[in-house]
């Protein structure tokens, strides 16, 4: 996007309006969750704006990518996977906005903006546990119904009880950070998911697919794994349903 | 005088003698270069394995330990008879350990602070009256910096012996509120209003879940303890956005925050009786009528309102 002068253009997405403007070698970039979509060309002052200063021939390039921490999801109500079994679950994962100054291959990163405006929540104990987002939607056995137009991206999850006990969790943590994001021809998809849940003393063992489910269909990465993807990695990412509530 | 007097300046000044002077100098700088280099080396490749504190003792030990070195090397090459100084010095420090046994006591506990590890460089503490950053841990004390930029230091024999809490140790923490609520408030409506108001504040966490714990009756009202969870970084921010978005929702839910207020019943249920003896020309308005906080004889207290 290249723009003239001050001009400004403003958009919608998600939950989040967007205003960029120009000056010889500045961008400025202001977003608000409040403030609705102005049918007017000038930009609102009273939103907060940050400046970058690039070079005067920099352009402004916009990307999604996946949130910067784990995101935490809940069942609608508490699932139960038998010893042995398993099970395909879905979520939706709610976008973000990152400004570029170069086209994707030489992007310097301007800034990041969340499409929703996602509440942060502790997944874990108290002392190692990890600071995620709380997303709305959730966990669902079938794909989440969509506008091609939402924010969000789809995961898919399979989950196996690979323990002799019974798995029954009422939140689960989803590494976003490692995943790729996809898109197809209407929707975007991370990478497929596969969480081995080897009993409620151990973690779990996350398995990041290279592609997305094949239910998504011809896809392309649009946007790089935030922290360098392992193949297998060992993490807590059940919250079994608690027994005592402490104060 | 005459130890001047004695020295032979001849042989001192002699070419060979101020090369040897000359060689034992840059023995020396070439020591320091050297344990500079090995300092830097050590605090580099620790600064990535361990914490701050470590790093800062191991450096301090290899340099107070290669200076030691230095020193001794460079007497030997001036040939100087060491047998007597570290004899001396054995005494000396003998006299010293006596005379300075808090110094002792302060570095016992020093190391107690560095094997037990309660803090560490960067940690926010709180002992006794003082709340601050800690800055550096050293052999004798512990140097804090306070929040309103003093730097007190703290003789770690007391910071081993006396009880202190460690703000940052744990990476989330829990934010109490304590209000106090008329008991003609609808508890019901303030625990929702409360869980409403965590809810809305994108820096209070949703898990764990913020607590509305009724605590006691008291004299000016029902105690509530309100807890939010909340990032440790995150604290000055949380505590001045919930504190004033409590007042002004409830500001706007008509739900009083009494502060030292008495409510007075009268024990047949019957509504205080108020007469008016004589009206006070100097509080009297403009117009003649009573001032507003003398209610008319008709105008009474209904039972159960309480007066303020």
């Amino acid at each position: 996007m290249n723009l003239l002068g001050r001009q400004c253009v403003q958009w919608r997405v998600g939950q989040v309006t967007l205003w960029a403007r120009a000056f010889d070698d500045e961008w400025e970039i202001a977003c608000s969750y409040e403030t609705p979509v102005l049918d007017r060309e000038d930009c609102p002052e009273d939103v907060p704006w940050t400046r970058f200063v690039t070079v005067a021939n920099d352009g402004l390039y916009t990307q999604p990518a996946l949130p910067d921490r784990p995101v935490v999801v809940r069942p609608q109500s508490p699932i139960v996977i038998l010893p042995g079994r398993w099970g395909r679950f879905y979520f939706s994962v709610p976008l973000w906005v990152r400004f570029v100054s170069q086209p994707a291959g030489r992007a310097v990163t301007m800034t990041e903006v969340p499409t929703q405006n996602l509440s942060s929540t502790w997944f874990g104990d108290m002392a190692t546990g990890a600071l995620c987002y709380a997303v709305d939607s959730r966990l669902l056995r079938r794909q989440p119904a969509m506008d091609a137009n939402d924010a969000f991206a789809r995961c898919e999850i399979e989950v196996r009880n690979g323990s002799r006990e019974r798995l029954q969790f009422e939140r689960i943590c989803v590494h976003v950070e490692h995943m790729h994001l996809f898109q197809t021809a209407d929707k975007y998809w991370t990478n497929q998911l596969r969480v081995v849940f080897k009993g409620a003393d151990q973690v779990s063992q996350l398995t990041f697919l290279p592609q997305p489910p094949a239910v998504a269909g011809e896809a392309a990465v649009v946007c790089e794994p935030r922290v360098a993807m392992e193949k297998n990695i060992l993490k807590r990412s059940f919250n079994l349903i608690r027994e005592i509530t402490g104060i | 005088m005459s130890f001047i007097q004695n020295i032979d300046w001849q042989s001192l000044l002699s070419p060979d003698s101020l090369w040897a002077f000359l060689y034992v100098f840059l023995y020396a700088v070439a020591g320091l270069i050297l344990l500079r280099v090995v300092i830097l080396i050590v605090k580099r490749v620790l600064k990535r394995r361990t914490t701050a504190q470590v790093t800062m003792l191991a450096t301090k030990g290899i340099n107070y330990t290669g200076i030691a070195i230095i020193v001794t090397l460079v007497l030997v090459e001036l040939g100087v008879n060491l047998a007597p100084i570290l004899g001396a010095a054995g005494i000396v420090g003998l006299a010293v350990g006596i005379a300075s046994q808090a110094s002792l006591s302060n570095i016992i506990s020093g190391l107690f602070l560095v094997s037990e590890k309660p803090f560490e460089i960067g940690d926010i503490i709180k002992t006794g009256e003082t709340t601050g950053v800690v800055v550096s841990i050293d052999l004798l004390s512990v140097k804090i910096r306070t929040f309103d930029n003093l730097f007190i230091r703290v003789p770690n024999e007391r910071l081993a012996n006396t009880e202190l809490t460690n703000i940052t140790r744990y990476p989330i923490r829990r934010m109490n509120f304590t209000l106090t609520l008329s008991y003609e408030e609808d508890m019901g409506r303030v625990e929702a209003l409360l869980r409403e108001i965590a809810l809305a504040e994108p820096l209070c966490l949703n898990e764990p879940e913020p607590i509305v714990l009724f605590r006691d009756y008291t004299d000016a009202g029902a105690t509530v303890l309100f807890g939010i969870w909340f990032q440790k970084s995150d604290f000055v921010a949380v505590k001045n956005r919930v504190f004033s978005t409590i007042i002004s929702r409830f500001r706007e839910e008509g739900i009083r925050l009494p502060l030292g207020n008495r409510s007075l019943y009268p024990g047949d249920g019957q509504p205080f009786p108020v007469r008016i003896v004589a009206p006070d020309p100097d509080r009297a308005s403009p117009d003649g009528a009573p001032p507003a906080d003398i209610l008319p004889g008709d105008q009474q207290l209904p039972p159960g309102a309480g007066a303020s």
